[in-house]
This record gives structure tokens, sequence and C-alpha cells, in this order.
């Protein structure tokens, strides 16, 4: 439909843009966006590529390297389904964006528009009275047939009044230029997120290019969308909810990334709960109310009770709280019906009969076999058809997704053309067209790809709708431009949309003048004070067994391989006591460090322990900084890759300084970074209480019974308390002095009573210490220890003291647990509401 | 005739839940042939919140929830309900099992008792090839629709074993089908899995049935259980109509129908989601016992 293109341009004129365009030859029979069958440049693309060219060969290898770079450092991946390990990889950016000229923009945007309006307006009638049944306009199994038809949410007005807020529509362009809606999103588009990191990560390393162009922002979109949020959540007690699957779903980090920038809070079905029809966050302080939830996740997932039985993502009894007009949740549940093929041969109509108006962007033909002329036309056209699912999910029996008839096997074709004649309903068959092409950065040199354009429409309003300006662009990874080989991207571009005029600069960070002033903590919801704390546990331990093992490696140095001194004995058996080397591993002293720094077997080695600290970030990317996150799995990364045969004592002695290099660096960026609210009290609890059980242990270990200089010594290294100790005491280590160092000096950073001092501080600023007016358990534990170690002196402590000690810390973590946690209603009761 | 209908659901748990959300599908309603005279859940402990609702297939819902500790939750069903023997419909005069197909294909109601729920894999009926071709020989062509489907009912009750314990509620068609053995439950997801593969109209139903006691003998009170059958559409006319798998026979003045789905999961008598650490043991006794007796003229609802 589209036909406005700007006269093309020669690419010869400029001796700057042969130097990209060289060698660039469209596709046979498919349109190109950059270049016309001619070989001259179309509409934007010259002034693109000037601008381009005016960095020189160099400079543009170097751009694009550092749009890369940029990827890499934000920290975008998403997780590879296939991958059995659940690995997460970088972000496949090309850094050539799609441009889109002022002209062709407002056709498309009015198209997408329209397109989101008639979706509303098909769930408004399909949730409400089913007129278009009734009248004969569209059959019931088309709607019947959809397992995103939700039939608890039938007769069910959303709070808002509104059933879809955030909706996205696949284009594509046919060989003659004109744009095809391929698909509509109606469920929980994905995309954004990446269209956001794609657009910082390209204007980034082509800022003067960028800026040349007029490239319009994406950031009043987003504004847009969360202001409708925000108000529908503005009696609230929580942040706006956005609900995700958790971090095993493959677009996991999308909702951490959106969740940051929108300033929502991130959760997951368990840290919801409904109580009397309203819908709470369990968070550190008891439950918070929550009117407005923007859910990731599949619909009939979304309420164990009444939907999906089997679903642990979802918060039983949300259906109710729905029903109830209690909370809106975006989009609608059951609006992924919104989505079928089935409906797509209909759309023509349904535009007339909603909207009163013809479509205005083509629908790409779709025959539901459900009809018995349809089915016919797909079973005479068979070889010229798309075959595909008319509904969400596979075909029984087929095991395909989308398949060209012609390019069937002979018993596919059997099969498929049976399935057509006794079960047309759940089959469609869907012209084949061919997609356009667009420039990519490949080995050097740009070369022609097919893709796909996913456009973001947002409600505002009560009827309003608003385009992103941009979009989310998925490349194919092969140069077949058909429809139907593009299933999967392999790669994604940012989407420019040109502006005639000047665009005005906005920020993609709250505006300083929207956000209102809030210096209270925020809610920190339960699951999110776990994993920080246990992210602050293992890391510490980390620390700690890094410590011993450089002192381990020290001293089998100077002992010149003396593997007998009873130094080494006492270090390899408390390392084997906290786990870092296995109980029954054999070797030589110089193997089990090669152990504890590289075997993933050791329940307590540096593998498991920094993987477990990976694991627990990962769940709480949203409060995390990049960098701190970042730091997390590169400390990880670290240890999963040391070759443990190659490592001579001097490179295990360089590992282990890398890796506490790293941990310091990850606790100055939480310490510095991190905001001191409620979070990070969180992280220095976990710390503490990790740190004051390695140092009790240490002190048993190396400091009781008459312990040797050399055992002092080693308390000392691994407590890093020797400089102080050399300022305080000029002589070498005693053993009360350095039991008090240890234990009980306040000042001393690395003492457990400096620990314990720390843990009452965040325990009485934190909420829900107290349960009428009196302290928990938890607090009066934490009290009594701090005092019972500030009143003891260090000529008091034995073995038994310690052990004492040490169990009342270990008791003081699951108190934490119960407390914050799991909130199980024991002692506290953070969850009755308040 | 009428019944006086009870059903205890009893769970006990290991240790105590602290709290717990529940929704019952156990509330029987009018329907055709069904008069509910009067029903009543009781639900101890008490629960903190209760509401009542009706769903999309018109069944009574009930939410409720527990906010205090509790080892143990019952759940207890009341009622007293009539059963109407049904006008008599004759099997051969359903239309044919292809004009069934095309007239629920083209269906423009998007009702509750719409043939087109029926149609479509369900959550625990995916379709199954080899079910589709084991229903399909019930269905040469022109055979009229209930003729075909009674046929198919007989099948499966010759070919299936009823056997306790065979199954669980989570077992699939298919497992049972390849096996040839299970419960209520499973004989009718084989039938409904099958009908559904020809793209033929079917239904789940939860329910009772009065188990007949043998001559001269006293009834065994809390001997029954709850029962699940499966419902055909028939076209227009004849509508949807229940047919027992696992006794081989057509429902009728025997059988009352406590819900009505797409499959077990959409109409499952109890369900919860409880925040509980350990395991948990689930009683269920069930009292069918008839007040009148029958009314003389117990004639079939359905004429072979």
């Amino acid at each position: 439909m589209s036909k406005l293109q700007p006269d093309p341009i020669p690419a010869g004129q400029n001796a700057g843009l042969g130097l990209l365009t060289r060698g660039y030859k469209p596709l046979a029979g498919a349109y190109d966006e950059m270049m016309a069958p001619d070989g001259s440049l179309r509409g934007p693309w010259p002034a693109f590529l000037q601008r381009l060219a005016e960095l020189g060969e160099e400079g543009v290898r170097e751009a694009f390297a550092g749009a890369e770079q940029q990827l890499k450092n934000s920290g975008v991946f998403f997780r590879v389904y296939d991958d059995p390990d659940g690995a997460e990889r970088p972000w496949p950016l090309t850094p050539v964006p799609l441009l889109i000229s002022a002209s062709e923009w407002e056709e498309l945007s009015a198209g997408a528009i329209q397109r989101a309006h008639l979706a509303e307006a098909l769930l408004a009638d399909v949730y409400g009275a089913g007129r278009l049944a009734r009248d004969g306009v569209l059959p019931a199994a088309a709607i019947a047939g959809s397992p995103d038809f939700l039939r608890p949410l039938v007769g069910v007005k959303p709070k808002g009044g509104r059933f879809l807020r955030f909706f996205a529509v696949d284009l594509g362009r046919g060989p003659d230029g004109q744009w095809w809606v391929l698909s509509d999103r109606a469920q929980a588009p994905s995309g954004a997120g990446y269209a956001l990191e794609n657009r910082l990560a390209v204007t980034r390393a082509l800022p003067e290019v960028a800026r040349g162009l007029n490239v319009e922002r994406l950031a009043p979109f987003f504004q847009a969308f969360r202001d409708d949020l925000a108000a529908l959540n503005a009696g609230a007690e929580a942040r706006v909810g956005l609900l995700t699957p958790g971090r095993l779903n493959e677009t996991y980090f999308e909702h951490a990334y959106l969740a940051r920038y929108l300033g929502f809070l991130l959760v997951e079905g368990g840290d919801l709960t409904v109580r009397d029809d309203a819908v709470y966050v369990r968070t550190v302080s008891g439950l918070k109310r929550i009117d407005a939830l923007w859910r990731r996740l599949d619909g009939d997932f979304a309420d164990p009770l009444e939907l999906r039985t089997a679903s642990a993502l979802g918060v039983p009894g949300l259906v109710q709280a729905i029903r109830s007009g209690r909370v809106d949740v975006t989009n609608a549940l059951g609006s992924g019906i919104a989505e079928s093929r089935a409906l797509m041969g209909f759309m023509p109509a349904l535009c007339r009969r909603l909207l009163g108006e013809p479509l205005l962007l083509a629908n790409l033909a779709t025959w539901w076999c459900g009809q018995e002329a349809e089915r016919r036309t797909v079973l005479d056209r068979f070889d010229r058809m798309a075959i595909a699912p008319a509904f969400s999910g596979s075909l029984s029996g087929l095991p395909f997704w989308s398949k060209l008839g012609a390019t069937m096997s002979k018993s596919e074709r059997q099969a498929t053309r049976t399935l057509i004649e006794t079960r047309g309903l759940d089959v469609v068959g869907q012209e084949n067209v061919g997609l356009s092409t667009m420039p990519v950065w490949d080995g050097g040199r740009l070369v022609p790809k097919p893709f796909v354009l996913r456009l973001f429409v947002a409600a505002v309003g009560d009827q309003d709708w608003v385009v992103m300006p941009g979009g989310f662009c998925r490349i194919s990874g092969s140069s077949d431009a058909r429809l139907v080989s593009m299933q999967q991207g392999a790669e994604t571009a940012d989407v420019w949309v040109l502006s005639d005029t000047p665009v005005k600069e906005t920020s993609l960070l709250p505006q300083p003048d929207r956000v209102a002033i809030r210096r209270s903590t925020g809610t920190l919801p339960s699951r999110s004070a776990d994993n920080l704390y246990w992210l602050a546990r293992y890391l510490e331990r980390a620390e700690g067994t890094l410590r011993l093992l450089r002192a381990l490696i020290n001293r089998l140095v100077e002992a010149g391989g003396d593997a007998d001194q009873p130094i080494i004995q006492m270090l390899t058996e408390h390392l084997r006591f906290i786990g870092a080397i296995d109980l029954d591993r054999k070797g030589t002293p110089i193997d089990l460090v090669a152990a504890a720094l590289s075997d993933p077997a050791s329940p307590s080695g540096l593998p498991a322990l920094t993987g477990a600290a990976r694991a627990a970030g990962s769940a709480i990317r949203d409060r995390l900084a990049p960098d701190a996150f970042r730091a997390v799995t590169e400390i990880a990364v670290l240890f999963e890759t040391i070759d443990r045969q190659r490592l001579t004592p001097a490179q295990m002695l360089d590992e282990v300084n890398h890796g506490l290099r790293r941990i310091a660096a990850f606790a100055g960026l939480a310490a510095e970074n991190m905001n001191r609210a409620m979070g990070w009290r969180f992280l220095d609890i976990g710390r503490r209480i990790e740190r004051a059980l390695a140092t009790a242990a240490i002190v048993r270990r190396f400091a009781l019974n008459a312990p040797s200089t050399e055992a002092l010594d080693l308390a000392l290294e691994a407590g890093d308390s020797q400089i102080t100790y050399r300022w305080r005491y000029v002589m070498r280590p005693a053993p009360l002095p350095v039991i008090d160092l240890l234990m009980l000096d306040d000042a001393n950073p690395r003492s457990v009573a400096f620990q314990m001092a720390r843990i009452v501080e965040h325990l009485e600023a934190l909420p829900a210490t107290r349960l009428d007016g009196r302290p928990v358990e938890l607090l009066r534990l934490a009290r009594k220890l701090d005092a019972r170690i500030a009143n003891t002196a260090a000529e008091k402590i034995d073995v038994r003291d310690i052990d004492k000690i040490t169990g009342r810390l270990l008791r003081l973590s699951s108190l934490v647990t119960d407390r914050f946690f799991t909130q199980r209603p024991s002692e506290a009761r953070p969850e009755e509401l308040e | 005739m009428i019944y006086e209908l009870r059903q205890e659901t009893r769970y006990v748990y290991a240790a105590a839940v602290p709290y717990s959300s529940h929704v019952a599908r156990l509330l029987p309603v009018d329907r055709k042939g069904q008069t509910v005279r009067q029903a009543t859940l009781a639900i101890a402990p008490t629960p903190a919140e209760r509401r009542e609702t009706i769903d999309f297939f018109g069944n009574r819902i009930c939410h409720f929830a527990l906010d205090r500790p509790h080892d143990e939750l019952t759940v207890r069903l009341d009622a007293e309900v009539e059963v109407a023997p049904a006008e008599p419909y004759l099997a051969a005069l359903t239309p044919s099992s292809a004009e069934v197909r095309a007239l629920a294909a083209a269906s423009s109601d998007p009702g509750a008792d719409s043939p087109v729920h029926g149609l479509f894999a369900s959550p625990s009926v995916p379709l199954d090839a080899a079910i589709t071709r084991y229903a399909g020989l019930s269905f040469p062509a022109r055979r009229p629709m209930l003729e075909g489907a009674i046929e198919l009912m007989k099948r499966i009750k010759g070919d299936f074993a009823y056997v306790l314990g065979a199954t669980d509620a989570d077992t699939s068609p298919s497992e049972a089908f390849v096996t040839r053995k299970g419960v209520c439950q499973d004989f009718a997801h084989v039938m409904i899995a099958g009908l559904r593969g020809l793209a033929l109209p079917a239904r789940y139903v939860s329910g009772y049935l009065r188990t007949e006691p043998p001559p001269g003998q006293a009834r065994l009170e809390g001997a029954d259980a709850t029962h699940a059958w499966a419902e055909v559409w028939c076209g227009g006319e004849a509508g949807w109509v229940g047919l027992d798998p696992t006794n081989g026979i057509v429902a009728g003045e025997d059988h009352l129908v406590l819900a009505i789905g797409r499959d077990y999961s959409d109409v499952s008598p109890l369900d919860g989601v409880i925040v509980a650490f350990g395991a948990h043991s689930l009683t269920v006794a069930v009292d069918v016992i008839p007040l009148s007796g029958p009314s003389g003229k117990r004639s079939l609802r359905v004429v072979e």
C-alpha cells in the first residue's frame, strides 16, 4: 500500500558511498530497503551512508565494533531455550539501522494504530457481548479454538476499561514495495526493551550520524505508557508491577531492563498474593497492595486456581481480583486470542464491521480451513501455500511450525492434507509472501538480508494510541527472502524513524521535573532481598576461600614443596572443613588448591560459589547496576574457565589475586553505587554474617589452644588483619591479642564484633523487626549476641564459646530467612495487612 | 427421582498449612432434566474469605481462603436433587457425523452450550492420532451421529478395563488408551479425545451415579464415588447427549450432573493452592441416596 518512495539517488555520485555500497546487490525478486534494482539509493539512505562514509573505512569499523562492545557492557543477554544448559548469549545486533522516512512512517504508524484499535474492539466483543459470532461475522469456533480464549474471563471488564495497553504488529514488505501485516501481538509482545538497548548502542557508536539525521526519540512513547499504568496504580502501596515468568524465560533480561527503565517493580508470581480480592506484593515490610500489573507471562499461566492448574508461575486468585475490579492487568488475560492466525482471514471484514473503515495496511492473505470453501482453496493451491497452525501451539502429528506446501516430503504432505480434511479447524493456509531486505554489516561489508519489523503501540487515555517511533527489527540468518524461512531472527537492528524537522532531545531516563522526590525506602520484594542476601554471602565466602588458598600457595612456595609442615596440614584440613576441597579428594596440596579453584564438583569450591552468586544476581538483575552484575558474571566466568591442568603455582596465585580484585570491585560498586536502602542492607547483612562465621572458624582452628606463631600469622592473614595488628602491637603475634583483634575489637572491620554491630544496626533500621512494639526474636538474638561479644575478654574465649557464637550466627541467619524471605507466619507476621 | 446427595472431602496435612486458597466446583445447578431443590456447602475450618460465582459453563463455583494455620480441611456438600426422566430421542434421527462436523464448525453461538467448546484439544485432552483412528471406526460416512457415538462408547466399555488406582488425575488419555485401563475420568477423556480428533464436539461431565444395590441387599452408604462421563453434541435438535463409557450406558435418571467443562481440569471438584511443607492425605466419601421410589416409567432418554 505504501507507494511513497522518494526519488532514488544514484550511488556512484560520491566516492565515500561507493566504499560502503561496493558489491552490494539486491536479491533477485526482493525489494531492497537501501538500493533500487538499478543500483540507485533510496530515500534516506544516501544521507546516512554519506555521514557514515565521512568516518572513513577504519572509522566505520571502529564505530561498529564499539556498538557491539556497548551491548556487551550493558549486559544485554537472552536465554537460548534450545541450549541444554540454558545458557545466555550476548545480544546479536547489527550496527546499521533500518531507516524509515517521515512520510512512510506516517502510513505505517496509522496502520499500526488501526490494528491496535481493531484488536481492542475484537477483544471487547469476544469477552463481552459476542455479537461478532452471533451476527455471523466470525465463526464461534475461530474463537473457541484458541488456547488463549480464557473462558473464566468472559464477561469481565478490565478495571481500566481497556483490554490492550501494549500491542505490537509484525510487518514485512513485499516485492512490490507494499508493507504487509504478518501478525498481531496482543499477549505480551517482547522486543521493546531490546529496541531501547539497540538504540543506545547504535547511537553511542554513531553519535554524529544519528545527530545529523533527526532520529525520532523512543523515550516519550515509554513515558506515555508508564504514565497510564501509573495512573491506574495511583492509590496503591507499591509501584506498578512487571510480572515476569522468571529468570529462565528467554526474554527475562528484557523484563528486568524494562522494570528498571520504567521504574516498575519486577515481580514473579510467587511474590504476589491475593487477599480479599486485591493483589499484594510480599515485601520485607509486609504485604503492599498493587493495583496495576504489566504481565509478561502468558495469560493461561496467570492463575493456577482458575486457569492452567499446573502453573507454578501464576498468582492464585488473580482472576478473581481482576473480576472484582481491584487490579488492572495489562494486557488483559486472554488477549492472546487476537494473535490467532485463524482470525487473520477475517480481519478485512472485522475492520469494516468494528471500525467502519477498510484496513490501512494490507493483511497477509489467510484461509482458515475450519470453513468449507477456504479448506477447498487451501487444498487446491496447496503447493503455493504456507501451512501453519491456526492457533498458538503446534499441530498435532506435524513436525513443523509453518511450511510451504511445495517443500513438504511425501509423507508430510499426506499427513497435512488428511489433517486439513478432518481437522481443518486447526490449520490455516497463508500466502507465501516474500520479505524485503536491508543492508547488514557482515564480514566488513554490507549485504542484503531479509527482515521483519515489529512496531509497538501503547494505549494513552481512554481512546488514544501512540506508536513507538522506531521498532524491533529481526533479520534472517539466510538470504532466503520468503516469510516461511524467517522463523527466528539471527540478528537484530535498530530502527530509525527520520523526522523532517529537528527532534527534541529527550533523555531516556526519567525527567527530573517529572519525578516526585521520594526518600522512602520503597518496596523490596522478599525474593529480591533473599537473593541479595545470598549473593553477598556467596561472594564473601568466595573471598575468604581465596584468601586461604593464597595463604596456602605462599606457604607451599616458601616451604619449597615440603608438604609435611604442620601449618600446611592445618590449612588443607581447614579448606576441607569449609568445603572448598572435597573431603575424600587425594593429592598433593598444590593439586588440592587447583581443585578448589577449578572443580565444579567441590561443594564450596570457587566455581560452585561464584556460580551460585551469579545465579542469585541474575534473579535480581533489576536491582543491580549493570556494572555490578557484570562484575558478578566475570567472577563466575573466571573460575568456570580456569584450566586446572596447566596451572603452575605462580599462575594460581595470579588467578587468586585476580579473583580477589574482582570481588573487591563488586563490593566497591555495591558500596558506592547502591542506594543505601533496604536492598543494600540485605546485601550487607549477608556479607556480615558470612564474614563473622568465617572469622570465628579461623580463630577456632588457628588461634586457640597454644597456637604456633605460624598459625597465628595465618589467622591474621586469612582474617585480613595483619596490618592492623602490626599497627597495634609491634611484636610477633601472640594468642590473646590475635583473638581480641579478630573476635572482639569493634574497631577492626574484619572482627566478629564489628560484624555484629553492623548487623544490629541494619536490623534496627529494617521494617517489621518489631511486633507490638517489642523486638522480635531476630532482633533480640542479634542484640544479645552483640552484647555478649562486647562484654567478653579475650582470655575467656575457648572452643565452646566460639561454637556457641557460631550456633547463634546460624540461628540468626535462619531467623532472617523466616522473617524477611519465606515469611513463615510462625513468629513474625509480616503478612498481616497493615 | 429425588436424591439426597452428600459428599465429604477431607484433607489432612502432615504440617499445619498457614494459608490456602481454593476453588470448589461442588454445587449442582439446575439443568435440563435436573432440578436442585437445595444445596449447601459446609467448609471447616470456617474460611476467612468465601464467595460464589457462576463460571463460563454455568457451574456454581465457590472460592474460599483459609488464613489461619490448619492441619485439616473438610468440605461437605448436602443437596437434594431431582432428576427427571428425559424425552425419548431416536439415535437414528440425529444428523450424520459429517453434518454434525459442519454444523459445529460453522456455529454462530459463542455461548456455554455451543458445540464449539467441545471441538478442540483442551488442557487434559490433547488430541491423539491413535485414539482418533480408533474412534473413526465407529463413524462410517452417513451414519447418524448418536448411533456412532453410542457404538464408540460401547467399544470403550468393552475394550477397556476399569481398574482403580491404575491411573491418577493427571493421566493423559493417550496413556490410558495404550494401557487400555483406567477409571471413569480416563474412559471419558479417551472418548472425548476420539470424537474431537474427528472434529466432533464432545465435553466432560462430573457428577454422581446412583449405584443400584444388589437385589435384597441394603444399599451401602458411602460406597459410591464421584463419577464422570462424556457429552456428545448431536446437532441442534438433540443437542448434548450424555454417554457413560464406564458403564456403556446413555446417561439417564441415575446420573446427577455436578459440573460441565472441556475436560477434568475445568471441573475438578476441589482445587487449591496451599503454602505448606509436607505431604497431605485425601479422603472422599459420597452418598447418593434415592429419596423417592422410581417413578414407574423409567424410560431411557435415548432409544437406540
